[in-house]
């Protein structure tokens, strides 16, 4: 049973559209062997409680979305039980995976993982793996669907902290992509903490006891190693115990800025100064505190334009009652809070948001938000009748104002308890719609298939030439009946995880866009005009020609 | 989580108002007098006046004499409700909850149509995150007779279980009982903010601060609100003065620098926002000091440092509240005694002060330091013969003290002038 109250028609809308269903297919996809592993053991580390990601990523190149898990770890270095820290899934292209994770070099990877980026930061055509650790994170070189680890030879190494989010982007525009990766705060076994409760019993800690740790921006020297800047591309200090970081344009001068979201520290906006430096306005911008100047418990984060005014809106999954924070760029630098306004506010107040994504998950057009939610203190959740540790996702559905309306459903995936963590989307089974990932802190993965009546599609994959291969950063824009729509290809966003790199825009009950243009990172602009729906292309840069990448009934994108 | 207004502090006038009427004997219809009440009049006069002047000290914040009233009142009337009551009162304020609960689940024993028990047993479970409990609690007290306030906590606990449509109906309930009620009228405005519909949200807040136009909390919502909706200019109207008056309001500074950066006036907005900077670290360090007295309130350490963190931020009024606290605690401490009468005259309240180091005084004669302040307090006061007789004592004890001899010497020139 679904409910939805929506007071506002969608342009362009499609007389017979339906609201979302998602159908649980974990099981009959072959994920259901993975098991995320905390290692809790009653000592009440602080890291247990925040693992970890997962997401969508093509390893071998044939063009369908294979997926990775990041499996945690346990404590005792001694033991032979390890459990396995990297999983990944192969798409069979029938809608089940297989675990090839011996197969892709990975099985014998040890270490506390966390969340992964994946993008070709060597230009050779595959992805590459980079992954956050609690201690030193790795970089896997791709070499043909088999990962060779090149942390020491890539210059990636001496970050033995907690990581968790990272990204690839191209921050100075040179064609490769470079890394920013998130650093949260001081734990080590040696340095723990005992925050109890009256007195006696330990409870996980709260953040503000520990002291956070610098984030980390790799420049990529394009011959394969990396070379670390953060001082010098304007990203230190920031002791902001980071948790999630999103890549976007918001002042449109083609250099892409990041967001980067802090757990309890005021969450940093970095605008790029136009030649791969950068300086912090999120304080003055309005995006580091709430509407009441206060810092809150910023983990996942994503942006995008949500409404006609052509101007991002940033989305920060926040602590509960804390709502999630929903910060619209109102000109210039400026960003005002508007979590109430959204209509977003009131009913996130009591979920603590970890994952969440920007996804047109009906296709009618515009971005819709869904948030994934699980508490972290599973003794201290009794105290509030509403705030439980095992907590549902909540999906919203865009009004394609900027308003949002949460779709309530009884018995659906939407009302799944769970202790979620990450959370990413991708179109694994080439219909043309958006999938969803879940992972949960010490438990199971959740693949979602969206099977909703939506509307039409384009989705359009997009390679680099002067541009970085995987074309991050390239802004993609659609006209369809006067409305504007905008997309991105970005790696990070969300929390500790990573969704596919194609732009898909929901066309409504329309079966073409009336144009497509396509800001490549290079600066080139390339324009489309009347693209059909209902496929998939790929653009190359520079050749003016788009592409079918239709593969659904087997055949091989040339991606 | 936003608190813009004080729940607490609208709780406890709540309370005090049912026990100003039940020890005045304002009884109501007397058909159906209830069981305190008419206790009450067969009261004897000595423990009226312990219940009466021990009501007096809790309302100051003096929960020392309060409680040893309730004590002395409870010897020689162990049932009789209101005397449980007040400690009730007493013990929350001091957070100890188990005890407070306790107190009024004793008033109930003995009387169980006892006006207001049920309702701070409410507030008590709300403060503990405990809002199902609290809006039974809430449901016992509205069984026995509704009050608007009454409704304006149901209202709140709805609220924060996200039952929006529950708690508008209570804020509702509220207002019509009783149209003036600012808060009442606040919290609708609140709500109508927190589902997104601003219209409504500023209509009441306007309506709210017009009863209470003053009121500086109710201005800073105002603001924010028509800062969020886009009108910057007005908005500065607004956050300006709470701005100005409380530099340690952190969303008052925030707020007004961006509305001004939104203005163009990039400059001012920097050192608004500088002095959010500053009052944010303010903020965190009360945080922290309240959540120390929240896991321990029997630590008179955590709050000494509750009372400092506030003193720092230029609070010492609720300063005073802290330390009225610790003193509690070590009611023999002279430290902490001198604290307290250090921050109530910071806090203008000359007059507390003056008793606060007379009692010092009493319990150490021979404490210079008191002596001088309790000369400092009757200075400011405008009660110069009596400062001179303290800084007169001051030079007995020390006569070569040069801060008494520089006071006496002032008076001096101001009796020559």
């Amino acid at each position: 049973m679904v409910g939805c109250s929506r007071s506002t028609s969608q342009i362009p809308d499609r007389s017979d559209a339906q609201l979302p269903v998602f159908t649980p297919v974990t099981k009959e996809a072959g994920l259901a062997d993975f098991k995320h592993v905390n290692g809790a053991a009653g000592r009440k580390w602080y890291p247990e409680q925040m693992g970890s990601g997962g997401g969508f990523i093509d390893y071998d190149g044939d063009g369908w979305l294979d997926i990775l898990l990041l499996g945690g770890g346990i404590w005792s270095p001694d033991t032979l039980d390890h459990p396995r820290a990297v999983w990944i899934y192969r798409n069979n292209r029938d809608g089940t995976f297989s675990d090839v994770t011996r197969e892709a070099g990975l099985h014998g990877v040890r270490a506390y993982t966390i969340g992964f980026a994946a993008a070709d930061y060597d230009n050779d055509g595959d992805e590459d793996l980079f992954i956050t650790n609690l201690g030193e994170n790795m970089l896997f070189e791709n070499t043909g669907g088999r990962f060779e680890e090149v942390t020491q030879k890539a210059g990636i190494q001496g970050n033995d902290l907690w990581s968790s989010s990272a990204i690839f982007f191209d921050a100075d525009l040179d064609g490769y992509v470079d890394l920013y990766v998130a650093n949260y705060v001081d734990w080590s076994p040696e340095t723990d903490i005992f925050c109890p409760q009256g007195g006696t019993v330990k409870l996980y800690c709260h953040p503000a006891v520990y002291t956070g740790v610098q984030s980390r921006f790799y420049r990529n020297n394009g011959d394969g190693t990396f070379t670390d800047r953060t001082e010098e591309a304007g990203f230190m200090p920031t002791l902001g115990k980071s948790l999630g970081v999103s890549e976007l344009d918001f002042n449109f001068d083609g250099w892409p800025d990041l967001a980067v979201v802090n757990d309890g520290e005021g969450d940093l906006l970095f605008r790029n100064n136009g030649d791969g430096t950068f300086t912090d306005i999120g304080f003055r911008s309005g995006f580091a505190f709430s509407e009441h100047g206060e810092a809150r418990a910023g983990m996942g984060v994503d942006a995008g334009v949500v409404d006609s005014t052509g101007r991002y809106t940033l989305f920060v999954g926040n602590f509960s009652e804390e709502m999630v924070g929903v910060y619209r760029n109102v000109g210039g630098e400026s960003f005002v809070d508007q979590s109430a306004l959204s209509r977003i506010g009131f009913p996130s107040l009591l979920s603590l948001t970890f994952g969440l994504f920007l996804f047109d998950v009906d296709l009618d057009s515009d971005l819709d938000l869904l948030i994934a939610n699980g508490h972290v203190h599973p003794d201290r959740t009794g105290e509030n009748d509403r705030i439980r540790y095992r907590q549902p996702a909540q999906l919203f559905l865009n009004r394609g104002d900027g308003k949002f309306d949460e779709v309530r459903e009884a018995g659906g995936v939407l009302s799944l308890p769970l202790v979620a963590r990450g959370a990413a989307y991708g179109d694994y089974d080439k219909d043309g719609d958006l999938d969803v990932l879940i992972t949960e802190n010490n438990g199971p993965v959740h693949l979602w298939r969206n099977d909703t009546n939506g509307g039409n599609y384009l989705r359009v994959h997009v390679r680099g030439r002067e541009s970085n291969r995987d074309g991050l950063g390239t802004r993609l824009t659609a006209l369809l009946n006067g409305l504007t729509m905008e997309r991105r290809i970005r790696t990070g966003s969300s929390y500790l995880s990573q969704s596919e790199k194609v732009a898909t825009f929901g066309l409504g009950s329309a079966n073409e866009v009336d144009s497509l243009v396509v800001y490549w990172p290079s600066g080139l602009v390339e324009r489309f005009a009347t693209v059909e729906g209902n496929q998939d292309v790929l653009l190359i840069e520079g050749t003016g020609e788009l592409r079918s990448a239709n593969t659904r009934d087997g055949g091989t994108a040339p991606l | 989580m936003v608190t813009c207004m004080s729940t607490s502090f609208d709780s406890k006038i709540a309370a005090m108002a049912v026990m100003l009427l039940v020890v005045a004997g304002c009884g109501g219809d007397r058909s159906d007098m209830a069981r305190t009440e008419k206790q009450r009049l067969g009261l004897a006069p000595m423990v009226q006046q312990f219940l009466i002047e021990g009501e007096r000290a809790y309302k100051n914040g003096n929960y020392l004499v309060a409680l040893a009233l309730t004590d002395s009142a409870e010897k020689y009337a162990s049932d009789v409700a209101d005397i449980h009551f007040l400690r009730g009162g007493i013990y929350t304020d001091l957070n100890q909850y188990e005890i407070a609960d306790r107190a009024y689940e004793t008033t109930l024993e003995l009387d169980p149509e006892y006006r207001g028990a049920h309702m701070n047993l409410g507030i008590n479970h709300a403060r503990r995150g405990a809002l199902r409990d609290a809006i039974k609690s809430f449901r016992n007290e509205e069984a026995l007779k509704p009050n608007s306030n009454l409704y304006l906590e149901l209202g709140r606990a709805y609220a924060k279980l996200g039952v929006a449509d529950s708690a508008q109906a209570a804020y509702e309930k509220a207002i019509a009982l009783d149209p003036t009620n600012a808060s009442a009228i606040m919290w609708l405005g609140q709500l109508f903010e927190e589902l997104g519909d601003f219209d409504k949200a500023i209509e009441y807040s306007m309506r709210g601060a017009s009863l209470r136009p003053d009121n500086l909390d109710y201005k800073y919502i105002i603001g924010s609100q028509l800062f969020r909706t886009g009108n910057v200019e007005e908005a500065a109207n607004y956050l300006r003065p709470v701005a100005e008056a409380r530099p340690w309001h952190h969303g008052a500074q925030y707020n007004m620098g961006q509305v001004l950066m939104r203005m163009g006036e990039e400059k001012s907005a920097q050192e608004y926002l500088a002095q959010a900077d500053t009052a944010q670290q303010w903020q965190q360090e009360i945080n922290e000091a309240r959540g120390a007295v929240e896991r321990n309130p029997n630590d008179v350490r955590n709050w000494i440092r509750f009372g400092e963190a506030h003193r720092n931020a230029g609070m010492p009024d609720r300063a005073a509240d802290a330390f009225w606290s610790a003193v509690a605690l070590e009611p023999t401490n002279l430290g902490l005694q001198t604290n307290l009468a250090t921050v109530m005259l910071e806090s203008g309240d000359a007059k507390g002060a003056v008793l606060r180091y007379q009692a010092i005084v009493r319990m150490d004669s021979t404490f210079i330091e008191a002596w001088l302040n309790l000369g400092a307090a009757y200075g400011n006061s405008g009660e110069y013969d009596e400062a001179r007789v303290a800084w007169g004592r001051v030079l007995e004890l020390e006569p070569g003290n040069r801060r008494a001899r520089a006071y006496l010497s002032q008076l001096r020139q101001m009796a020559g002038s």
